[in-house]
């Protein structure tokens, strides 16, 4: 990330261009409000902008980097309004009908439609495993909060969030190419 | 899953904590502690990576919305403000007019009046909130308020040469104005970050790698894209030793 290291403004354009779209979708998804979003998705940016952290390419792609960080400040952002996640379930129709029409690029549509593919396969998931992760992940429960709230001991909650995850990548990240390689600059 | 015992945990004990942890689902102690093991457990970095993997995906099952065309807009205009290329003086500068005499001699009335009202109508004089003694080298020092921003109240999170202001009921902006924040050094001003508040009036505005030295934190109202000096009167105000 060395453009940006540099405090290269068009560098900063290239990322945003590039993961804005996903990381306002999940800011979306997490706050469940589109201004909400919006603030969040600024946060994160001029964070990533400002930011003394660095982008390890060891560690794993740029967008996986940029949405830890968008993911991160939604979490906060809810905390902070003190509501919880707006959604528990893993079907976002309703909110793509409230978006309004947009023009869509190519990269969009593949995106969309992977998205679209990966929601179904992630809904084949035993429901009591895809509920923790849901509240892990999007409503920024501890493993504590989620035992709490379904009555379970913290062990079972941590065994279906790893089998969860252990059959998400089983049968999901095999088929679905990365769409940025780790290490990928930019 | 294995059952916990207590303040030494076994490997496997961590081992379970692994999927919690890559959902970003553990309290921050455990997840220290859990950081602890990584450190010496290739078999559980191993294992982490793998579950990474999948959290990895997560975020591309979300339906893919398209973000506001003025989020780019609004960035960009940060961005470009904050570039290098585009900020020809140095950080440190002398500031001419009334704001050189902040804090210092050369008062002139309006400024005077501003200033004198600011230090009585400040929500709270800055202070040191941590625990004198405390090790660490983060502190929370409070803002205080001018009359144009009576209700605003902040914060400076400040870690050594950096630090975060958090500010709340910031008084809304023109579509073609931004907050600007100053760090006052010797007198002098330098230019640090630019912010708009979120639509509930509270922002945080990175202040980055200039606090050494500095004797306070101002915040004004300037022209979109920011201004190389200030424009308008401070209206919060974080005093910093």
């Amino acid at each position: 990330m060395t453009l940006v290291d540099a405090k290269e403004s068009d560098a900063f354009a290239v990322i945003y261009d590039r993961h804005g779209g996903a990381a306002y979708s999940l800011a979306h998804r997490i706050v469940g409000d589109a201004g909400m979003a919006e603030d969040v998705t600024q946060e994160a940016f001029l964070s990533i902008w400002r930011s003394t952290a660095r982008f390890d390419a060891a560690r794993g792609s740029v967008r996986a980097w940029v949405l830890g960080i968008v993911r991160n400040r939604a979490i906060d952002a809810l905390r902070r309004a003190a509501r919880p996640a707006p959604k528990l379930d893993l079907d976002d129709d309703a909110v793509l009908e409230t978006q309004p029409a947009a023009q869509r690029t190519e990269a969009e549509a593949i995106r969309r439609e992977t998205a679209g593919r990966l929601r179904q396969a992630l809904g084949l998931l035993p429901h009591e495993q895809s509920q923790v992760i849901e509240l892990a992940y999007f409503g920024g429960f501890s493993h504590s909060e989620i035992a709490n709230m379904l009555g379970a001991p913290i062990g079972t909650v941590k065994g279906r969030m790893r089998l969860g995850l252990e059959k998400i990548r089983a049968t999901l990240a095999e088929g679905f190419p990365e769409d940025d390689a780790p290490g990928a600059y930019l | 899953m294995t059952e916990p015992s207590g303040q030494n945990p076994t490997h496997d004990e961590l081992r379970d904590d692994l999927a919690a942890y890559a959902l970003g689902a553990l309290e921050e102690g455990e997840a220290a502690r859990l950081r602890l093991h990584l450190d010496t457990c290739e078999d559980c970095r191993r294992d982490l990576r793998r579950l990474e993997s999948a959290v990895e995906l997560l975020p591309r099952t979300v339906e893919q919305l398209e973000p506001p065309p003025r989020l780019r807009e609004s960035l960009m205009d940060v961005v470009r403000a904050e570039s290098p290329g585009t900020a020809p003086e140095p950080r440190r500068r002398a500031v001419a007019g009334w704001w050189r005499g902040l804090g210092l001699s050369l008062w002139r009335p309006a400024t005077a009046v501003t200033a004198a009202a600011m230090l009585i109508v400040g929500v709270v004089a800055g202070y040191l909130i941590h625990e004198p003694g405390d090790s660490s080298n983060s502190t929370t020092l409070a803002a205080r308020a001018a009359p144009p921003a009576a209700r605003a109240t902040g914060v400076l999170e400040r870690d050594g040469d950096s630090g975060i202001l958090r500010v709340e009921g910031m008084p809304s902006l023109a579509s073609n104005q931004v907050y600007e924040v100053w760090v006052r050094r010797d007198g002098e001003l330098a230019p640090s970050s630019l912010f708009v508040p979120r639509s509930n009036h509270s922002a945080d505005a990175a202040v980055p790698e200039q606090l050494n030295g500095a004797d306070a934190v101002l915040v004004t109202k300037e022209p979109r894209g920011g201004s190389r000096q200030p424009t308008s009167p401070p209206l919060l105000s974080v005093k910093l030793n």
